[in-house]
């Protein structure tokens, strides 16, 4: 059996919504400035190896909660994090690129 | 891997046994304290501008945290698993609370008749408060997913990252975000 067609007036949500701006951009940079910039710690303080950052870029569930306690409190260690997960992200959409874009065939 | 900057050694950091209140600080308190002290400062330094001010504020931190671990000793409450941890925070607190409060007394001394416009500065320790909640209050994964968002990933990125879906993402962040306005609000009418 046929399915009848909606009333017009049935369907409540528009095709064109707008996805509802959940936090503001500025937020966001504000807050990453806040842990950039922030927490100073210039004799490096408890501050975890290069390598236990990296992997806390790659597998955070890998990585105790005491390395993510120390990157909100110290902006050095946060800012080489942040390295780490902006070389992971690049890593990531070249990996994609090439998915989508393989070299053509030799002829 | 990368050698570490060499830094210039401080001057030395002196902390009291009591607070302005007359509160005492735990031994174990003050020794981390001094480790945690010169840094701690520096935060405070850059947000309020008064050294001595900030000093006072983590005294008040320190004797707070040393009640704390106190308490919890009587009620058979679990101990604090990072003290440096628990007092950084709780000294960032006060910090974010002193300043909060003195831009809302700026506010309310200003001409009545003008449109008000938040400051860049307003915005930026607006944020650096609800962050500082976020941290202290949330549980592992969503602080992950708010780092992250700070960091630019899309949902889908992070969803993947932590291998939760891109819908867990977004209502874990919000989630957080709005707990972190809530207790905030709270503390706020507490004074």
């Amino acid at each position: 059996m046929r399915r009848p067609l909606p009333l017009p007036s049935a369907s409540s949500k528009s095709k064109h919504h707008k996805r509802k701006p959940s936090v503001d951009k500025a937020f966001l940079e504000l807050g990453r400035k806040h842990l950039a910039e922030d927490f100073p710690n210039p004799t490096r303080q408890g501050c975890p190896q290069d390598d236990v950052l990296r992997l806390l870029a790659e597998q955070p569930k890998k990585v105790e909660d005491s390395v993510l306690d120390h990157i909100t409190l110290c902006s050095p260690c946060y800012r080489t994090y942040s390295g780490f997960l902006q070389q992971m992200r690049a890593k990531h959409t070249n990996r994609r690129s090439q998915i989508r874009s393989p070299e053509p065939p030799k002829v | 891997m990368r050698p570490r900057p060499e830094t210039k050694p401080g001057p030395p950091f002196l902390l009291n046994s009591v607070d302005r209140f007359g509160r005492q600080i735990a031994p174990a308190v003050i020794s981390v304290s001094m480790a945690i002290g010169p840094r701690a400062l520096a935060y405070a330094r850059n947000l309020i501008g008064d050294p001595a001010l900030a000093m006072n504020y983590f005294e008040e931190a320190a004797a707070s945290v040393s009640a704390a671990i106190e308490e919890k000793q009587v009620s058979g409450a679990p101990a604090i698993r990072n003290v440096a941890a628990y007092l950084f925070r709780t000294f960032i607190r006060m910090v974010d609370d002193a300043k909060h409060k003195e831009k809302i007394l700026e506010e309310s001394l200003k001409e009545s008749g003008e449109a008000r416009i938040p400051s860049t500065e307003e915005a930026q320790v607006e944020a650096a408060v609800l962050l500082n909640e976020v941290m202290e209050t949330c549980d592992r994964a969503s602080r992950d997913v708010v780092v992250l968002r700070l960091e630019g990933f899309t949902w889908k990125e992070i969803g993947k990252q932590l291998a939760i879906s891109t819908h867990a993402a977004e209502a874990r962040f919000s989630k957080a975000l709005d707990h972190a306005r809530k207790v905030f609000k709270i503390r706020r009418r507490k004074g």
